[in-house]
């Protein structure tokens, strides 16, 4: 079967269909917003030219990295079945030159054209996988650090970020930083406590400074001691 | 009036050695006269930090103790590793007065002892002789009689400590001893700390539980370690936080005088 994003393209050069299918092409600077998680869902988007990162925020606005779009990929398919808000962010890698299709005309297409349609599902049952294998890994992972089997998770990430798609990768690079934190705070922890263990045993102090002073010489010195520094 | 000031641990290899010859030089550079004698008969060393050689090591002090020389025929002036025009610049000077590395000379004094009334004059007369504003006494490990008495005769005891269990009890012991002996200043130094540890809970810690101030904490160093005890970190290596340190050492032991 053909992928989406295929089938897309094609109607897309198809002049006939084009004709009923207002694609307004849009350019995006370096760095500018296409859309941001909790907008209105509207649009199904190509990328003709250029990058797309889609990002979430966590609750201290740091960003995670979720895919890396490059030209001939779609994104912004949700959109398409439920028209519900952005449930991601994404913004312009570059400059970038993207295809904006309205639902509501996409919709009409699709229920016209079975092939699309066909392919439209594979599209989502692939997305729904990626999104299981990736929240199966991120438990793996979270188990290993939990257990403290920090190497393990380091080893394991690093292959994720050579082997897997850009997505798992992008995880794999944000839970690295969080191994790399989570140990470095554990080892702080470590040192601190290994530094405040100063143990004096007060019996043995007692025992140890007692031979020492109670000795004849010990005595005369500490009598004479003020004197012999007086006289250096 | 001379300062009297030893530099003591309670276990060996801690750093005393390298630490009164960093010491005894900033204070020579700082227009000081300083005399540094090895009182750690069973195992000298301090005389490499000043690049001497055992073949120009004539009379030590074991030959004064034996009653065969006066002290200051065993005082060398070691003046050379700082540079002569820097001293001469600030009127300083830096003698060592070292202990034999004859191993037969060793076991003599360590199987006969030596009268420790003898070791007293022999401080004073230096002071004397030579005119000196500090003596800086490198100790033996361990608290024996002689040991003792250069604790006794002190204005300022350094003490110095890894940071390790058996040093900080070791530790314990000296504060005590030299607390009964009166001592005016006592200095803790802490040696070799990793450089991963928080310092300075380090030394506040060290600090409550001796009640005493540290007048530094010294990191443990490649670039220290790689001088092999042969050469002067302060001279050498004067930026590094080794040097600075004892830098603050000099620093505290000049405060106490001018109260
Ligand atoms: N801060 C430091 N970092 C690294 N090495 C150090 C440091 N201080 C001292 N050392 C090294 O530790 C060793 C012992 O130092 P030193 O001889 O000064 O100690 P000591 O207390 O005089 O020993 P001893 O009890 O045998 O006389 C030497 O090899 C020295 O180079
Ligand atoms: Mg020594």
């Amino acid at each position: 079967m053909k992928d989406f994003a295929a089938l897309i393209r094609n109607l897309l050069s198809d002049e006939a269909i084009l004709r009923d299918l207002p694609a307004v092409r849009e350019r995006f600077e370096d760095g500018e917003t296409i859309f941001e998680r909790g907008d209105p869902g509207e649009d199904l988007y190509i990328v003709e030219a250029g990058q797309v990162r889609i990002f979430t925020v966590d609750e201290e606005g740091r960003e995670l990295t979720l895919n890396t779009l490059a030209p001939g990929e779609v994104f912004g398919e949700l959109a398409l079945l439920d028209s519900r808000p952005r449930s991601a962010s994404a913004v312009a890698v570059g400059p970038t030159v993207l295809r904006r299709i309205d639902r509501g005309h996409l919709l009409s297409l699709i229920r016209s054209s079975p092939e699309l349609a066909a392919s439209l599902y594979d599209l989502l049952a692939q997305r729904t996988r990626h999104m299981t294998d990736y929240i199966e890994r991120l438990g793996h992972w979270a188990r290993l650090v939990a257990e403290g089997r920090y190497d393990e998770a380091m080893q394991g990430l690093q292959a994720e970020g050579e082997i897997s798609d850009r997505a798992l990768a992008a995880v794999a690079d944000a839970v690295r930083t969080m191994v790399q934190a989570v140990r470095e705070r554990e080892e702080q922890l470590r040192r601190e406590v290994a530094q405040l263990r100063i143990e004096i045993d007060e019996v043995k102090r007692r025992k140890s400074v007692a031979e020492i002073t109670d000795t004849e010489y010990f005595r005369d010195l500490a009598r004479r001691a003020r004197e012999l520094r007086k006289r250096m | 009036m001379a300062r009297v000031v030893s530099i003591h641990s309670f276990r060996g290899g801690t750093g005393k050695s390298n630490i009164t010859a960093n010491l005894a030089a900033l204070l020579a550079l700082r227009g000081e006269r300083v005399g540094v004698i090895d009182t750690d008969i069973q195992s000298p060393g301090i005389h490499i930090l000043f690049g001497m050689d055992e073949e120009h090591i004539d009379k030590t002090l074991n030959d004064y103790l034996w009653g065969q020389c006066s002290i200051e025929d065993t005082a060398y002036d070691v003046g050379e590793r700082l540079g002569r025009n820097a001293l001469d610049a600030v009127g300083g000077a830096i003698y060592l007065i070292p202990s034999s590395l004859r191993a037969g000379e060793i076991t003599r004094i360590l199987r006969e002892g030596y009268d420790v009334g003898t070791l007293n004059e022999g401080f004073r007369d230096l002071i004397r002789e030579l005119n000196l504003d500090y003596l800086l006494i490198d100790t033996h490990p361990g608290l024996n009689e002689e040991t003792l008495l250069s604790i006794a005769i002190s204005d300022c005891l350094v003490i110095v400590l890894r940071p390790d269990q058996q040093d900080f009890q070791g530790t314990a012991v000296t504060v005590d001893v030299a607390r009964r002996l009166d001592v005016p200043q006592i200095l803790l130094v802490v040696n070799k700390a990793l450089s991963s540890y928080d310092l300075d809970a380090l030394r506040n810690q060290v600090e409550s539980t001796y009640e005493c101030p540290v007048a530094a904490v010294l990191p443990l160093s490649e670039e220290v370690a790689a001088l092999q005890s042969a050469d002067l970190a302060v001279i050498r290596l004067p930026d590094h936080p080794f040097s600075k340190g004892v830098k603050a050492v000099v620093q505290a032991i000049e405060a106490a005088e001018q109260e």
